[in-house]
Order: structure tokens, then C-alpha cells, then sequence
């Protein structure tokens, strides 16, 4: 009793330890601007859409009060990020299923080898690798494509995609598709009707940790991108009017960025929870 | 002398009932076996008994002194685990060791021990090998060397040998009987495995479901089974059953294909406790291939064994029994099996108890 | 249905030879068991005949025709795996179909369920076809995988240790109900274990593996009476079979720990012996409690339906099967006698079995 008692405590304590920053943002998001800087913080105040609005263009007139010059950019940045999150993921969960398989089934010459290269390309800081890629990109003409961000996610994201989907597809016995050959399957059919209905909750644990680092990329989104391609993170971070920081409209923008990874993530949590386990526990 | 009590042990996890209302006795220097299949409970009341696990009901002594309380280490028990359990990064002769180090006894006596136990197991020469360098047999040596160097109340054994193949189990199987009547150690044993418990055992605790279905001497479970569960789960195959309607005494049985057997003490038992539907449990090797018995059947298939065949014969549509016959020969056909019915138990078909002359 | 033929077949895994010189037939409609211990090459064997793995050397003839580099698909055998290896996505249904569905047959729907209800009825599986692998118990898995090679009406079943995942009991009726299948289909049956008990109930023939070679091929009598070389005398029959030395002088033999003389003119019809030679006796061949020579009881195991005595003469412990009927205590005095014409003879070096039919 007494245990149980502590146990929630303990809980509501973590909870609210937790969650506190995404309150914060959140009711900043809808406070009135004097509140945002009321000290002591208000826990009660009157909301307001004002800072969504103007952050979605409904109402640009508003904007002007906050020092703000011409139109809000989040509208199109956001798409942006949807783009180019989105295909990077799809690309690199994809080609990572497909040669987690291969490197799983097939007798691959320097196995170990080509498995440390792939993991190699992970170790390297980002900020490192930074200034060549701008080089090398500004050759190609990608600098600020979709496409050039598309690639750069999709190859950062692949070592991961790989060496997680491995695990999973190990995990599958091998008897699986060869009752399905020995039962007139190609090797092809076999891995579609048989490996990859197994492989789901694999494929979506691995897709929700793609998704979140290229969502959540900020530092190639800013030297690579500047208009057209450019993604919601940099763009959040500068929203800045004439008067200072306008805190209101990135808090807004922050709410609505973490929208759609959190609604991604609650889509295949059926599939998350058991991935998140494989291999932990025997079945 | 009493050496282990249990008293009404339960054992409930969440809503599951893993063990219910064990009550037993174990005599100083016995050799206890528990035997069912998996899930039966018999691992949870080891479990019990060495204080890994925790009852939700009832007590256990050992000794005389009541222990449900206390800890694994403070009961003066053995555990030898099913995969061993042996640290990889010592030798035999230090996983022997460990248990009298912990101990903190002197260093000379621990190697008198140690060297001890290693003879009466024929370990000597490989007290110098890590786990990794031992057969497998050999590593079920050291774990119960280990246990066996601490010279503790009782030994508790899970499955020690199921890790084995067959070949060594049948070695080590006979070994630990040969050696538990050497040392004549108190030993509670688990298995699955009937034949390990009908080699080994002075007592069968047979369980089923949490509950014990008939507590005995190997003998005792093997010819006289309390019930339809320890008929079957006991010998290899398992007994027959042959459903039998009671006509009435000096009327006989009916068998299912409409044919009457006759035998005047069952007839007299079946009447005692005013049992229609029976069963008929008989063995084997209690049913004789011949042309003028009393079960008719033709045969369905063979099972050389090398020395003996076993047959099976179909009696009545599916219902398939076996039959065990020492001649050479290979027979077909229709037979007529002939019934040893001094070896026969008949059951009640509902409840499934056997029917016993002192009831009724 | 068909016959298997391997000829002279070699296969190689890394520096380890898994298969050498592998000659086997399996007949039309046979039941034939591969029996080996673990690592023999048993699985290698069943793979090459089902196409998964391909042999280096020798040839693999299915109904006549030379299957080599054939796709496993295009070889209509059937594989029953030891995990059973039911699709855990799908529902028994569907599991069962699963063969049919492939491109390769174009069976309409229709046939398949009919199909698919027929293997049901005979492996009274009707009521569980809406359930998922994960819901079944052990046995009813096994009846599914069953089902699964048997929808399609394969030319050969090729079985790898499928009884082997089964408890004890259910062991033993699976193996009455299999072998009453095989009967009833009159399938060819090509089915690997590593128990000798479950290799000899099943088989109408029993081929023996070790370490890659063929060491016997035959039926089960052949094979626990005339065992090919002591490995096939020690690996089928429990308890394992007593070995001892023997020295022959003239027209006898002397039975070294036993200091048993015996006439070699009564129980040895073959040429000359070898200065030295191991005599194989099956423990039911000794016989307790009649005989001029004696020996101390050291361990009575009872069985049940065996009672195993280990019978200490000097040096030397005998496994003996007695009697179920016979008691006997721990260190008695017990006279024994040897069955002498049951003596199985064994060359020291080579470990073949000397003279004799087969």
C-alpha cells in the first residue's frame, strides 16, 4: 500500500519533470504577449491564436505589431521538412531493409567489413564533414535543392537503418523462406509475402528513429539550404521581428513541429513497443 | 527421520495458480523425484524450497526449523541448476571452491574438501580446466561438486540432465543414482522425464496442473497409478485405455466394438462403487498377441525396438492400443490380444480415479 | 510419388567436410530414416534433396531426372522443418494454402479450400483453421506443418526432426500416427533424426550417418542385430551395448575382464580372427541368475517395463536387461550366463564388424 502510494508519487514527479518544457512551450504558444515574460510565470491566463495565425499568414495585419516584415515563412519551410523527412526516411528504411536482408541471408564477402564501413560513416561529427559538403554540393548545383537534403538524410540515416534492420531480420529464422522456396516461391516472393509481414514492427521502430533525426536536423538544413529547399528548424530559429525575438510565433512554431512526430509515432506504437523489445525478450 | 515438510504451499502468479496445496514429507537420506510436464508446477515448489521464490501460502521446514522466511543462503540447501551455472572464468576446482570461500573457511581445508568431492565425482584431472575446456557431463559434475562440497541439508536438482544428450544422460543418470546411495544425501529432483524418475527415485511425487496427483515408490506409481493422468504420463508408451460399459455383475463388460469381456473381481470392484462407464488401464507389456484372447483388433503397425516389437492395434474405430511382444517375429493382421488382468486397473470414467478395494 | 537417389554426393562447408561419398536410395513409397548424433550431415543431406543447398560432387535423381542446379521450387518436394515454421502473420487457413498459392501451380480458389478442408479432416485440424500458429499448442503446430506439405501432394516428403520439438508422450503418439500417414499416402518418406528409438519404430529401412559417411543401410533388425562397425553397434539400442576385448587362441576366445572362455566353433562361422578383437554383447543377451561365473549388482535401475541391472565382474561393468519380473538388491551375489552365439565380432582397427551374414 505504502509501496503503491510512493510509486505514483514517484511517478506524477517524473511525469511533470518531463513534460514541463512542452507545457512551457505549448502555453507559451498561446499566451498573450506580456504574459510570455511575467515573472513569476503565469499559470493561468487568457489564450490566444494570435501567434498561429500570424505564423500560417491568416492574419498578417497582426504581425506587424510584433515587428514583423512581410509574410511568415513557416507555412512553406514546414512543407519542406515534411518533403524532405518524409522521402529520406522512406528512402533509407528501403534500401536499409534490402541490404540488412542481403548482409542477413546471403554469404556477402567481407561481411564484417562492409557492416564496421557502414557504421564508420555514423562515427564522423557532422560539424566536420560540414564545410567539404558544402563544397562538394555547391559543385553538383544541389545547394538548396530537395533532393540535395533528400540524399544527405537518406545516407546518414542508412547506417543506422542497416545495422537495425539486421538485428530484426536475423532475428527471423532463415526457415521461413526456405519452406516458402522448397513450397514454389521465388527467393523475391518469398521475402514479400513472407519476411516483411515479419519484419513490421522492425521497419517502423526503424522508420520513427529516422524520421526524428532528419526531422529534427538543424545544422546541414542551415549551411546547405537557404530559400526553396530550406527546413522548419533553422527557419523557427529565426524568427526574429524588428522589436527582438518574437517568442509567441516560435513557440507556435515549435507546437506545430512537434506535431507530426508525435502523431507518426502514436500511428506505430503497435508496432514500436514489440520492435523496441525484439530480441529481448525470447519468444 | 523427517528431513523436509512442506505444508499446504501455494504458489499464485497474478491470476495463475502455479502451485496449490502441497503437502509432503522428505526422510532424511531420501532421494525424491518430481515428475510432470512442463508447467506442472514442480520447478516453482523447488523454487519454494530454496527460498527463490516466495509462497503465497503455507510453510516449508527444513530440519525441524520453520525457514518460509528466509533467504536462499540461510537455509543450508544446494541448487543444482538445469544449464549448471558454473562461472566461465574460473576453473573446476574454484567453482568448487566457491561456495566454502564465501564461507570464509581457511585455505588448507578448502582444498581437502574440494579434492574430496572431486574424487567421489572422478574429477581429479580436470580440476585445472575452465567450464569452456569440460564436456558437458563433466560441467554437471563440477555444479554438483559445488553443491556437494558445502555438505548441505538437502540437495535441489532442476533438471540437471536435460542439457545432456542421450547418451550421456543415461551414464549420468546412473552415476548420480550410484553415488546418491553412497552418500545418501537428501535429494529433491525435478524432471520430466518418467524414465529418469522411475531410475532414480525412492519416491515419485507425481504433479499436475499445481496439484499432486499420487505421491509413491516407483513401483507403486508404475502398476498401481491413482488416476488417468499418472496412468499415462507414466511409462513409455503410456498405459492403454480401454473404455468398458458395466453390464451388471456376472453380465460382464462391453467393449466399444459391442463385445463382452468377462472377469469377476473387476465386475465385483465396478459393482462395489456402482460404476457404469469405466476405463480398462493396462500396460503394454500386460497384453499378450495371441488368437484366443479377449480384445480382438488387427494391427496397425510395427515398432521394432531391436529386442522386443511394439505393435500397435487398432480395437475399435481410432482407438488405437499398444502392445508389446518379445518374439522376433513380425505379426499382421487380425489378432486377438490376450489380458494379463492382475496387471489391469480400471478407472472410473468420469472422474478418473482409479477404483480401489477399500473404498466403496 | 517418387524415389530419392544420391549418387557419391560431397559436400563441403569451409575447411569442414559435412558429406563424403554419399550413396543412398530412398524407394518409391518408403519410409526411410536418416539416423545420426548431432553434426553427422543429416540436415545437409535432406537440404540438397530439397535444393537449398547444392552439392559440390555427386548427383541427386528425383523420379529419374537429375536435379542439379534445379530451384528448390521446381523439385515438388515437401519440407517439414523441426520449428515447424508456420507463418506467425497468417491463420492456419492460410498457412495451409500458403503452397498452393504460389504462381507455379495456379490452383483456383475453390480447389484450394476444398484442398486445404481435406488435409484438415485427415489431420483433425478442421476446428483450428481460423487460428494463428502462435495460438496452437505443440502438437496441433506439428499437425499444421504436416498439413502444409501434405496440400499439394509433393512427390517426396522430405522430414527434418519434426517430432523432435514434442514432449515425451506426445512423441510417442505422433510417431503411430505418422507412420500410419505414410502408410495410407503412400508416400516416400525421407526423414532425418538423432534417436535411434524414433529411427527404428518409424523406418522400413534405416540408414545410419556419422561424421559425413554412410555407415549402414538397412532395416531395423539388420541394423540392431548386424551392426556394420562398433559406432552403429553403440548408437542404436539403449542401454548401449557392452564392449569388451577378446583374444582368440586356436578354437577359442578368451572374453578379456570377464575371463570368459568361449568356443569358437559353436558361434564363429568366418575365416580367421585378428589377434585381438572387440566383442559386442547386447545387454538382453546376458542372462542372471543361472550360468557357473557370478558378478556383484552394482546398480538396478527399474524402468517399468525394463529393469536395467549394472553387474560388476572384476573390473568390468555389464549393462544387463532383465526380466521385468526379476528382483534384485543392490551388491547380491548373482551368477550370470552370455547368450555366446549373440556375440557380436568387431575389428579393433577398422571397428568393422567381422563375418557373418550381411
Amino acid at each position: 500500500m505504502v509501496w503503491k502510494v510512493t510509486k505514483s508519487i514517484l511517478i506524477v514527479l517524473a511525469l511533470v519533470f518531463f513534460l514541463l518544457p512542452i507545457y512551457w512551450i505549448v502555453a507559451t504558444s498561446f499566451k498573450q504577449w506580456p504574459d510570455i515574460f511575467a515573472i513569476p510565470p503565469k499559470f493561468t491566463f487568457r489564450g490566444t491564436f494570435v501567434h498561429y495565425l500570424t505564423l500560417f499568414n491568416i492574419r498578417p495585419e497582426e504581425a506587424a505589431k510584433f515587428g514583423q516584415v512581410g509574410k511568415s515563412l513557416f507555412p512553406p519551410r514546414f512543407l519542406n521538412s515534411i518533403v524532405i523527412a518524409g522521402v529520406s526516411t522512406a528512402l533509407s528504411v528501403a534500401l536499409g531493409t534490402f541490404s540488412a536482408y542481403a548482409f542477413s541471408r546471403f554469404r556477402v564477402r567481407g561481411e564484417n567489413d562492409l557492416l564496421f564501413f557502414i557504421l564508420s560513416t555514423r562515427m564522423l561529427p557532422p560539424v566536420v564533414v560540414g564545410i567539404p559538403f558544402f563544397v562538394v554540393y555547391r559543385a553538383l548545383g544541389l545547394i538548396d535543392t530537395h533532393i540535395g537534403l533528400i540524399l544527405l538524410y537518406m545516407t546518414f540515416n542508412l547506417s543506422f537503418s542497416v545495422w537495425l534492420m539486421k538485428g530484426f531480420i536475423d532475428e527471423i529464422p532463415k526457415e521461413f523462406e526456405e519452406a516458402a522456396l522448397v513450397d514454389g516461391y521465388t527467393r523475391f516472393e518469398a521475402f514479400f509475402k513472407v519476411v516483411l509481414p515479419q519484419a513490421l514492427s522492425g521497419i517502423a521502430a526503424t522508420a520513427v528513429f529516422c524520421l526524428i533525426a532528419a526531422w529534427n536536423e538543424f545544422f546541414f538544413a542551415l549551411i546547405l539550404t537557404s530559400e526553396r529547399a530550406r527546413t522548419a528548424p533553422p527557419s523557427i530559429a529565426a524568427i526574429q521581428g524588428t522589436s527582438g525575438i518574437n517568442w509567441g510565433q516560435i513557440a507556435a512554431g515549435v507546437t506545430v513541429f512537434l506535431l507530426p512526430v508525435v502523431v507518426f509515432t502514436f500511428l506505430v506504437r503497435k508496432y514500436l513497443a514489440r520492435g523496441l523489445t525484439f530480441g529481448v525478450i525470447k519468444r | 527421520m523427517e528431513k523436509v515438510r512442506l505444508e499446504n504451499l501455494s504458489k499464485r502468479f497474478g491470476t495463475f495458480e502455479a502451485v496449490r496445496d502441497v503437502t509432503l514429507e522428505v526422510f532424511e537420506g531420501e532421494f525424491v523425484v518430481f515428475l510432470g510436464p512442463s508447467g506442472c508446477g514442480k520447478t516453482t515448489t523447488l523454487r519454494m524450497i530454496a527460498g527463490l521464490e516466495k509462497p503465497t501460502r503455507g510453510e516449508i521446514f527444513i530440519a525441524g526449523k520453520r525457514v518460509t522466511p528466509l533467504p536462499p543462503a540461510r537455509r543450508n540447501i544446494a541448487f543444482v541448476f538445469q544449464n549448471y551455472a558454473l562461472y566461465p572464468h574460473m576453473t573446476a576446482f574454484e567453482n568448487i571452491a566457491f561456495p566454502l570461500e564465501a564461507q570464509g573457511i581457511p585455505r588448507e581445508e578448502v582444498r581437502k574438501r574440494v579434492q574430496e568431492v572431486a574424487r567421489v565425482l572422478g574429477l581429479e584431472h580436470l580440476l585445472h580446466l575452465r567450464p569452456a575446456q569440460l564436456s558437458s557431463g563433466d560441467m554437471q559434475k563440477v555444479a554438483l561438486g559445488r553443491a556437494m562440497v558445502r555438505r548441505p541439508q538437502v540437495f535441489l536438482m532442476d533438471e540437471p540432465l536435460s542439457g545432456l544428450d542421450a547418451k550421456h544422460r543415461e551414464e549420468m543418470r546412473a552415476e548420480l543414482k550410484r553415488l546418491h546411495m553412497e552418500i545418501q544425501a537428501t535429494t529433491i529432483y525435478v524432471t520430466h522425464d518418467q524414465i529418469e524418475a522411475m531410475s532414480m527415485a525412492d519416491r515419485i511425487v507425481v504433479m499436475n496442473e499445481g496439484t499432486v496427483q499420487q505421491v509413491g515408490s516407483p513401483r507403486e506409481v508404475y502398476l498401481s497409478p491413482e488416476n488417468l493422468f499418472v496412468a499415462h504420463f507414466i511409462g513409455s508408451p503410456g498405459m492403454n485405455f480401454i473404455p468398458l460399459v458395466f453390464l451388471g455383475k456376472n453380465q460382464g463388460f462391453r467393449l466399444e466394438n459391442g463385445d463382452i469381456v468377462r472377469h469377476e473381481v473387476l465386475e465385483e470392484l465396478a459393482m462395489r462403487h456402482g460404476v457404469r462407464e469405466c476405463i480398462l488401464g493396462i500396460r503394454p507389456e500386460f497384453l499378450s498377441i495371441g488368437v484366443s484372447g479377449e480384445i480382438r483388433g488387427s494391427i496397425v503397425s510395427v515398432e521394432p525396438l531391436g529386442y522386443k516389437n511394439l505393435y500397435a492395434v487398432e480395437i475399435a474405430p481410432g482407438r488405437i492400443i499398444r502392445v508389446e511382444d518379445m518374439r522376433r517375429e513380425r505379426f499382421s493382421g487380425n489378432v486377438s490380444l490376450g489380458v494379463h488382468w492382475e496387471a489391469a486397473c480400471l478407472f472410473d470414467r468420469e472422474t478418473g480415479q482409479r477404483m480401489r478395494w477399500e473404498h466403496g | 510419388m517418387a524415389e530419392v537417389v544420391l549418387r557419391n554426393v560431397e559436400k563441403r562447408f569451409g575447411k569442414i567436410q559435412a558429406l563424403r561419398g554419399i550413396t543412398l536410395e530412398v524407394r518409391d513409397g518408403e519410409f526411410l530414416v536418416l539416423l545420426g548424433p548431432t553434426g553427422a550431415g543429416k540436415t545437409t543431406t535432406l537440404r540438397i534433396v530439397s535444393g537449398l543447398e547444392e552439392p559440390d560432387q555427386g548427383d541427386v535423381f528425383i523420379d529419374g531426372v537429375r536435379m542439379n542446379g534445379i530451384a528448390p521450387r521446381d523439385r515438388n518436394c515437401a519440407f517439414v522443418f523441426q520449428n515447424y515454421v508456420l507463418y506467425p502473420h497468417l491463420t492456419v487457413y492460410d498457412n495451409l494454402a500458403f503452397p498452393l498459392r504460389s504462381k507455379l501451380w495456379r490452383v483456383e480458389e475453390n480447389e484450394i479450400r476444398k484442398r486445404v478442408e481435406h488435409v484438415a479432416r485427415v489431420l483433425r485440424i478442421e476446428h483450428l483453421l481460423g487460428r494463428r500458429p502462435d495460438k496452437l499448442s505443440g502438437g496441433e503446430q506439428q499437425r499444421v506443418a504436416l498439413g502444409r506439405a501434405m496440400v499439394r501432394n509433393p512427390k517426396v516428403f522430405l522430414m527434418d526432426e519434426p517430432l523432435s520439438n514434442l514432449d515425451a508422450k506426445l512423441r510417442e503418439e505422433m510417431r503411430v500416427e505418422l507412420k500410419s500417414l505414410q502408410k495410407n499416402l503412400g508416400a516416400t518418406f525421407f526423414f532425418v533424426t538423432h534417436d535411434h528409438v524414433e529411427a527404428m519404430t518409424l523406418g522400413d529401412r534405416v540408414a545410419v550417418l556419422h561424421q559425413g559417411v554412410l555407415q549402414q543401410v538397412g532395416t531395423p533388425e539388420e541394423v540392431y542385430d548386424y551392426p556394420a562397425n562398433v559406432f552403429v553397434a553403440r548408437f542404436v539400442g539403449n542401454p548401449e551395448i557392452n564392449l569388451l576385448e577378446g583374444f582368440p587362441e586356436g578354437k577359442r576366445l578368451f572374453l578379456k575382464g570377464l575371463s570368459l572362455l568361449v568356443d569358437l566353433e559353436k558361434v564363429w562361422e568366418g575365416g580367421e580372427l585378428p589377434p585381438r578383437v572387440l566383442v559386442g554383447i547386447r545387454p538382453e543377451n546376458i542372462l542372471l541368475g543361472q550360468g557357473e561365473t557370478s558378478g556383484e549388482i552394482y546398480l538396478v535401475e527399474d524402468l517399468g517395463v525394463d529393469t536395467i541391472v549394472r553387474l560388476r565382474v572384476g573390473e568390468v561393468i555389464l549393462r544387463v536387461r532383465v526380466p521385468k519380473e526379476a528382483k534384485f538388491a543392490v551388491g547380491d551375489r548373482v551368477p550370470y550366463r552370455v547368450m555366446q552365439e549373440k556375440l557380436l565380432f568387431f575389428d579393433p582397427i577398422t571397428e568393422k564388424r567381422l563375418g557373418g551374414a550381411l
